[in-house]
């Protein structure tokens, strides 16, 4: 599909009001990211302390579950928002890409598509319009992150190997300037995944692997149902992220672990405004959009009998009511 | 007025007052179109358009001599147009700036390309 940005639909905003909410800020940064590498750990003491004990399964359940919002903290990293200073944007991301198995380069030219060509079939490497109409193999994506595993650790492989496929030049656009630094991230990430693998082995215990190489599997769930409803059941190949895009209200303990994503039409409209500042934004504009979902369970309520109908009826799609239609 | 054997056009940009401090604006002359930005270096010019997609820089956010575009988050150093982070690699064409009278100016050749800085 012909792709001129200037096609899509932007909101009103004031320059000088929209420049205010863009700054970035080392401390919310370091709050944000840090209150949530504190928290991981502190669930991680309690998993450990759990072993032995009845509280096994759901300490480590717990785990695993603020552990996988590290895609959330990743895909903030790699936009480059929420830390003033270069170098703190991309060591977070080096982190967060580690915990979510996912390479920096790769992650980031493919977001890239996804916000170019948002909902677009075909052509957006992410979200609604990519995904298998099949809802078992969808749920099982959320439990286990299998199809996850299988692009990203793929694409982690082949570029350890110095293998570029046909689809990462010309689909997901990386360039052959990009190609060094690619291969040797993807070395480094492929090396230290081997080596919790081998401190596994020589320690011949399974938890260096459970707490640090599964967890963004067995803890998917959560993250997946925040990061499902961005654009599951919303209308496909508008250039109108009002259309293809959901904002839902959620209470402060979401908002937090998801990093404030759940303002996800804000987020499309204005990438460069970082997490925090997106419920200003979402003030500022909220009489151009949509009236958003409320909560996880609410949004859900609506999601689930949209992709039931599309299993039958693969045009259908909710259709939110923009303001000039309530006019 | 030559410039190294190039004749170069001084344009009016607007008033010194008209671009806030680490701000810049969209300048278009002819099919082209340039960014024109206020920055506490001075004043700088580069083309308009990301190297990536097609975006205007205008819309972007200047954070002290880096210009970022709205779109995809690439980033330039202003000054040199220079490529510095993902997902830009190629840099931008740079073109020189005067202030006379409280006027900004951009200065461009009479085929419209940049120094390639």
């Amino acid at each position: 599909m012909d792709q001129n940005l200037g096609d899509w639909y932007a909101c009103k905003v004031d320059r000088g009001e929209l420049k205010a909410l863009m700054r970035r800020s080392d401390a919310r940064g370091l709050a944000q990211f840090g209150g949530f590498l504190a928290l991981v750990a502190a669930s991680g003491v309690l998993a450990y302390q759990s072993l032995g004990s009845a509280w096994l399964i759901p300490a480590f359940l717990f785990y695993g579950t603020l552990f996988a919002f590290a895609e959330a903290a990743s895909h903030e990293l790699d936009h480059g928002t929420p830390f003033r200073t270069r170098w703190l944007n991309d060591a977070g991301a080096w982190i967060a890409c580690f915990m979510m198995w996912r390479e920096p380069v790769f992650g980031r030219y493919k977001h890239a598509r996804h916000h170019s060509f948002t909902s677009i079939i075909g052509s957006d490497p992410e979200g609604a319009g990519f995904r298998s109409r099949n809802l078992f193999d969808q749920g099982l994506e959320m439990l286990i992150r299998h199809r996850h595993a299988r692009l990203h650790m793929g694409a982690t492989i082949r570029h350890a190997f110095g293998i570029v496929s046909e689809r990462d030049r010309n689909f997901f656009g990386i360039p052959e300037s990009e190609d060094r630094r690619m291969f040797w991230n993807a070395r480094l990430l492929l090396l230290s995944y081997v080596a919790v693998i081998a401190w596994s082995v020589a320690a011949q215990s399974w938890l260096p692997v459970v707490f640090l190489l599964l967890p963004h599997s067995y803890g998917a769930w959560l993250h997946d149902l925040c990061s499902r409803a961005q654009h599951d059941g919303l209308a496909t190949n508008i250039k109108d992220h009002r259309v293809t895009t959901r904002t839902m209200l959620l209470g402060p303990v979401l908002r937090f672990l998801y990093w404030n994503m759940n303002y996800h039409i804000e987020h499309h409209l204005h990438p460069n405004v970082p997490f925090h500042a997106l419920p200003k934004l979402r003030e500022k504009i909220k009489d151009q959009m949509p009236p958003p979902s409320r909560g996880l369970v609410g949004t859900w309520g609506e999601i689930l009998p949209a992709l039931m109908r599309q299993r039958k009826d693969p045009d259908y799609h909710l259709m939110p009511v923009l303001p000039e239609a309530r006019v | 007025m030559t410039d190294g054997g190039d004749y170069t056009e001084w344009h009016v940009v607007g008033l010194a007052g008209d671009i806030d401090d680490d701000e810049v604006v969209r300048f278009d002359h002819g099919d082209a179109t340039y960014a024109v930005y206020n920055t506490s270096q001075g004043y700088f010019a580069t083309d308009g358009m990301c190297t990536h997609e097609e975006s205007h820089l205008a819309d972007g956010f200047v954070d002290g001599d880096i210009i970022e575009c709205c779109m995809h988050l690439g980033r330039f150093h202003i000054p040199t147009g220079q490529a510095r982070d993902a997902p830009v690699t190629v840099d931008l064409g740079t073109y020189p700036v005067k202030v006379e009278g409280g006027t900004i100016f951009i200065g461009l050749s009479r085929r419209g390309s940049g120094s390639g800085a």
